[in-house]
């Protein structure tokens, strides 16, 4: 009975296979009898590629999700420890109710990023996520909290990557470079304040220019100051000793030490008009007031400045959303600056962040690919003992393109620097195929068949084995187990499969496409650089003596 | 006394011996194992066009055992129908 069964789904396939070849050959005898027009046919295909590649997203690294989120918040210089605390906790309240499946929150105030590295006015909020089916992803966390950002807007919000993913941490860097640093800083904001209004794909985007410390600078009119019989040293030494405090002496009790600090009280040194109050005695003993020998004077600290290439340089940073892909927001960017802002003689700019690695790390991967197809051809020349039929499989090799930019068009990813590593791998898998057609039409040819017979039977003869039993190294059967032992890797992804699911995704892609164009376009360019076979030696023999 | 040849494709070397032996000859052959040439199948020239290689078998017997050789050879003809077995008579 099961004999019967599987005799019946035998006879069934056996009739489907026969079918299949039928339908192949006739197709592919009308291809190879119409050959320009099938070149042409593929050429428009490809330009349609291009075209189509040249428009899609590209990236620089697939985004990561990770299994926690972490929000960095910067109030304005000077604001105080309780105010930072306030605001987190206030956010934290609010996001809360938001978040399905999160393992905890945590809240720090008075510093934040990754190493602590902050003061009173900066602080972060952690939180880690389960990673379970249903639960909110990373992506889904940092849009609740983006609903509240504008809640609070004396606040610069960030999120910063707790693992080391690939890439940046700030895809978007545009760098203001200027001898003139207002003017560099007025710049950045202007086009930091564009951003925000015009491009929602670029999440926080915020300048790296840390504005100085609110401070007092007290002035002292030295000439009465000397009139007074006081040195500078004697004020500053008083101012430092009223407010800072003296430790006066050390108790010491039982072992323990304590200190005595004398210094002015809490009321009597917490206003600028307290620090006029103060008393500086001179050699005389006469007691003069701060007031009667300085003017105080409120202003911002020094700020930092960073230099590169001896130029000051700010630096306009931001984070991207998953759907908007590098290349758009550099397009984007570099319209939206050319339209609204006016550069002059004194400012230039220039494009870091992904925008500079993608272009660095992309000619160095068309490098690569270029040697890669080099050393293939090598290896096809030495295999068939000329230049020509290498040549033709290295002419259909860009068809696998088509496959590549058709799958991403597909899914809607975006192609990364990870799929350029696809495009390599691809480029030695897709030429197999091709140099095994090639290597039958030669055979059959020697075996005394014309071009067009020997194109159109060895591709027949090369798919029927692919899909039935291996009599020799079949097509479709080499290519179908390569795609489907790609499927897993491209499209069953899990946290941080992000990062490789583009080999899959190309190879799939470029394998499917450049397996029907190696079974359709192969015999067709073969066909093309290929003449018949000259006469034979002994008819060259027989004219040559008729000639005579 | 008669002299038989028979050629034919090395890959049916072992059934043809099979057959023979079941069909009761007195096993006694010579073979030429590697034999090269083109017929009315396939050409069997052993290179890279056509890399198939022929035997060629020769049987000295008796006229009656030339009934029984022809039959174990159409036993194998019956297997294999799209091969070429020669088998010719001195």
């Amino acid at each position: 009975m099961k004999l019967r069964v599987l005799r019946f789904f035998d006879d069934k396939a056996e009739k489907a296979f026969d079918a299949l070849d039928r339908g192949y050959k006739r197709l592919l005898a009308v291809f190879v009898d119409y050959k320009w027009l099938t070149v042409l046919l593929v050429i428009l295909i490809m330009v349609i590629t291009v075209q189509a590649f040249s428009s899609m997203n590209q990236s620089l690294y697939p985004t990561m999700s990770e299994d926690s989120v972490t929000l960095s918040v910067t109030l304005p210089q000077g604001t105080t420890l309780v105010t930072t605390e306030n605001l987190l906790m206030d956010l934290e309240g609010k996001v809360k109710n938001d978040l399905h499946g999160y393992k905890d929150i945590i809240v720090t105030a008075g510093g934040g990023g990754i190493f602590n590295t902050g003061s009173a006015n900066s602080g972060s909020i952690q939180i880690s996520l389960t990673g379970e089916e249903g639960g909110d992803t990373m992506t889904d966390v940092q849009n609740a909290l983006r609903k509240y950002f504008s809640l609070y807007p004396a606040a610069t919000f960030s999120f910063s990557q707790v693992s080391m993913g690939l890439g940046n941490a700030n895809p978007v860097d545009v760098a203001v470079k200027s001898d003139n640093l207002d003017l560099a800083v007025a710049t950045a904001h202007q086009i930091e304040a564009l951003i925000k209004e015009n491009l929602n794909g670029v999440t926080e985007p915020r300048t790296d220019f840390e504005e100085g410390l609110p401070e007092v600078q007290i002035e002292i009119d030295r000439d009465r100051a000397y009139a007074y019989n006081l040195t500078m040293q004697t004020i500053a030494t008083e101012i430092s000793n009223s407010v800072n405090g003296i430790t006066a002496t050390v108790l010491k009790e039982n072992g323990t030490e304590t200190d005595v600090v004398v210094m002015l009280k809490k009321a009597d040194r917490s206003s600028e008009l307290d620090l006029q109050k103060i008393f500086v005695r001179n050699a005389l003993g006469e007691k003069i007031s701060l007031a009667n020998l300085a003017t105080l004077k409120r202003s911002t600290g020094p700020v930092s400045i960073t230099r590169e290439n001896e130029m000051r340089t700010v630096h306009v940073i931001g984070g991207l959303a998953p759907s908007y892909s590098v290349s758009q927001a550099e397009t984007d960017i570099k319209a939206l600056v050319a339209e609204n802002v006016h550069l002059g003689d004194e400012v230039f700019l220039e494009y870091g962040g992904d925008f500079a690695d993608m272009t660095a790390m992309f000619s160095q991967i068309w490098i690569i690919l270029v040697l890669a197809i080099v050393l293939v051809f090598g290896v096809m020349a030495s295999l068939f003992e000329s230049f020509r039929n290498p040549f033709i499989v290295l002419l259909s090799m860009p068809l696998m393109f088509v496959g590549v930019v058709g799958i991403y068009l597909i899914t809607g990813e975006t192609f990364s620097l990870i799929s350029a590593i696809g495009l390599v791998i691809l480029a030695g898998i897709v030429v197999n195929n091709g140099i095994v057609l090639i290597e039958y039409i030669n055979l059959l040819r020697r075996r005394g068949l014309s071009i067009r017979e020997a194109c159109i039977e060895a591709g027949g003869n090369r798919l029927k084995p692919i899909l039935m039993t291996s009599l020799t190294t079949p097509i479709l059967m080499t290519s179908l187990t390569t795609i489907f032992g790609m499927i897993p890797l491209a499209f069953f992804g899990g946290q941080g499969a992000e990062q490789i699911q583009p080999i899959g995704q190309t190879i799939i892609g470029g394998m499917t496409i450049s397996t029907l164009m190696t079974i359709f376009f192969t015999p067709t360019l073969y066909a093309i650089f290929n003449r018949e076979k000259r006469k034979k030696d002994v008819e060259s023999i027989e004219s040559y003596v008729e000639e005579e | 006394m008669r002299r038989v040849e028979i050629m034919a494709a090395q890959a049916i070397l072992d059934d043809v011996l099979e057959s023979l032996e079941h069909y009761e000859m007195g096993m006694r052959y010579t073979i030429i194992p590697t034999a090269h040439g083109k017929g009315n199948t396939i050409p069997k020239l052993g290179d890279s066009v056509w890399p198939e290689e022929n035997f060629i078998m020769i049987i000295y017997c008796e006229d009656g055992e030339l009934v029984r050789i022809q039959e174990a050879l159409n036993l194998v003809k019956k297997k294999y129908d799209h091969e070429g077995i020669g088998y010719f008579v001195l």
